[in-house]
């Protein structure tokens, strides 16, 4: 990293660590009408531009990975998917690929279980596309585009619904296969729906380059260059918006995804509004991969569901996935009985927080909301209990007691917290 | 290439439409949820063998299995702490849970005042001695579908 490299997480609550030129400081949550989540940005401003931002996350902890350590793999697989609240059947695939491995059942699972698996995933990724650029265009004050796209959400939500029983948990993969099947009669009942569903999308597409009121509030509004995005690593649809065309599942591809016809969408732009339309051209992407799929599900047939045995051999496996907000990472150590050993969760959101707030150097304060929402935030699934003491590099695992203990301490006494 | 209202036609439409709440009723009436919709399971006492694979899979813990001397089972049900998984049907070797449909849920998950509510009994039986062996051979003959996992957990 070059001289210039300051971390973004950390700012002084004195406000000593903060760039000497700028004369204002303001402070965005943790509970704020604009965030759904918990997160605390510290804007540094000089008059109306702002010099530098910063971050600081990590105020909604659930330990998961912790819980999972107490339970089976068989439990697992119904928490990681509450992981996220909208991309859970990512977690879900990529945790039960993990197990897939470790059993050593990998190549025994059928193309049909593939099949609705990556529908699982790609109406995943539709609807959270959907909802995501609806409350861009909440943030950018342009409400109608929001009230229009989250109705036809609704759509793929049905269709979601109809599939597995649940509109945002599909939960639909299991160790060794899938829960449910898809029957002929759902099929033909979801495909005029997601024609009408493309149709909308192209229409909300045509909004996003053409209606003057929101491309004006997005084009050439906090721009990542491409040389900054790969010192930032951004991935997903952020990276993609830069110029940096990474995508796992084109990468490297898992399931069908090498066999089915797709493009990988990306823009050399690097503003909000080409971040915008990566993801509509990835919704769009995506409602034709699901009738590739529904397709292919009406001709194929084959076992659904294999039989994996409890108790986990011994062994270790890390393995991604494309979620929609980026890349996800799970990593799983098996000690050969029926619970984990270990098992850690990378959050696609964590890798673009620097990448974004890079972006916002020398925008007007206004333009805040938008630049924050550009990476799709979703923190309650990227905060991990992992305290790094960051002047020695000290790093502590501490139970719940003594986290408590130590912090009223620090507030008590005023001293810090290490 | 921009333009001005884009969305004109789009907002004359709803003008024209009046307000959507409108017809929430009636679009609720017109799209019931999914005759598969997975809520509360419940367990068929008939078919139930107390092998107890459902408590063993559960990942809230809200099923559980109580013992007593006499070989006497019985499976109880949290209800507001179930999070509507389905685990438990998918794993039975019995097929002795159905999920239900069951569209009143603010009543039932949420008043924690009475116990019934909030404690529900699925199934009695016997676990072991000869009514239970006679059911796993009846499953045994059947050819369930998961004979191997019920040996596993019947200990």
């Amino acid at each position: 990293m070059t001289e210039a490299y300051r971390s973004r997480f950390r700012t002084l609550t004195d406000g000593s660590d903060a760039p000497t030129d700028a004369d204002h400081h303001i402070f965005i949550g943790p509970q704020h009408p604009w965030a759904e989540e918990p997160a605390h940005f510290i804007i540094h401003v000089k008059g109306e531009r702002v010099v530098e931002a910063d971050i600081r996350i990590g105020f909604n902890l659930r330990g998961i990975e912790k819980a999972m350590e107490a339970r089976t793999w068989r439990q697992n697989t119904m928490l990681v998917p509450r992981a996220c609240g909208i991309c859970s059947a990512v977690h879900q695939n990529v945790y039960v690929r993990v197990v897939d491995r470790l059993a050593g059942i990998e190549d025994q699972i059928s193309e049909r279980a593939r099949l609705i698996r990556m529908f699982s995933l790609e109406a995943e990724r539709v609807h959270s596309h959907i909802l995501w650029y609806g409350i861009l265009a909440h943030d950018a004050g342009f409400d109608t585009l929001l009230h229009i796209t989250w109705r036809d959400r609704e759509i793929i939500m049905d269709i979601v619904e109809d599939f597995s029983g649940n509109r945002v948990n599909p939960a639909l993969m299991l160790p060794g296969g899938v829960k449910r099947d898809i029957p002929i009669d759902k099929i033909k009942k979801a495909r005029p729906r997601i024609n009408e569903l493309i149709k909308q999308v192209e229409y909300h597409r045509k909004v996003f380059t053409e209606e003057a009121s929101i491309r004006n509030r997005l084009e050439n509004v906090g721009i990542l260059t491409k040389e900054d995005a790969k010192k930032t690593t951004p991935n997903g649809p952020t990276g993609r918006g830069s110029g940096l065309p990474f995508d796992v599942r084109k990468s490297f591809p898992y399931e069908l995804y090498d066999k089915i016809d797709w493009n990988m969408v990306y823009y050399n732009e690097g503003d909000v509004l080409a971040t915008t339309l990566v993801r509509v051209d990835e919704t769009l992407e995506s409602l034709h991969m699901c009738n590739q799929i529904l397709d292919r599900l009406e001709s194929t047939q084959g076992e659904l569901l294999i039989r994996v045995k409890p108790r986990v051999p011994e062994g270790s496996y890390m393995t991604r996935g494309e979620a929609p907000r980026g890349e996800d990472i799970h990593y799983g150590i098996a000690n050969g009985t029926d619970k984990p050993e270990r098992y850690k969760i990378r959050a696609p959101s964590l890798g673009n927080i620097d990448a974004s707030l890079k972006r916002m150097d020398g925008e007007y304060i206004a333009d805040m909301p938008v630049i924050l929402r550009s990476y799709d935030p979703c923190f309650s699934c990227t905060n991990r209990v992992m305290l790094i003491n960051d002047k020695t590099g000290e790093k502590m695992i501490l139970h719940q007691d003594e986290f408590a203990k130590r912090a009223i301490k620090a507030k008590r006494y005023n001293r810090p917290f290490f | 290439m921009k333009k001005i209202l884009v969305m004109g036609g789009e907002a004359l439409k709803n003008q024209a439409k009046g307000p959507v709440t409108k017809h929430v009723l009636k679009r609720i009436a017109d799209h019931p949820p999914p005759e598969d919709i997975r809520t509360i399971p419940r367990i068929i006492e008939d078919r139930c063998i107390m092998c107890g694979t459902c408590v063993n899979v559960c990942p809230t813990h809200c099923l559980g299995m109580e013992k007593d001397d006499k070989d006497n089972g019985m499976i109880w049900l949290q209800r507001a702490q179930c999070m509507w998984c389905g685990h438990c049907q998918t794993y039975c070797p019995k097929d002795a849970i159905h999920i239900d449909r069951d569209p009143v849920l603010s009543n039932s998950l949420f008043s924690f005042n009475v116990r019934q509510d909030y404690e529900m009994i699925c199934a009695k039986g016997t676990f072991k001695g000869e009514k239970a062996d006679k059911k796993l051979k009846e499953l045994v003959e059947e050819g369930g579908k998961l004979i191997e996992e019920i040996e596993e957990y019947r200990s």
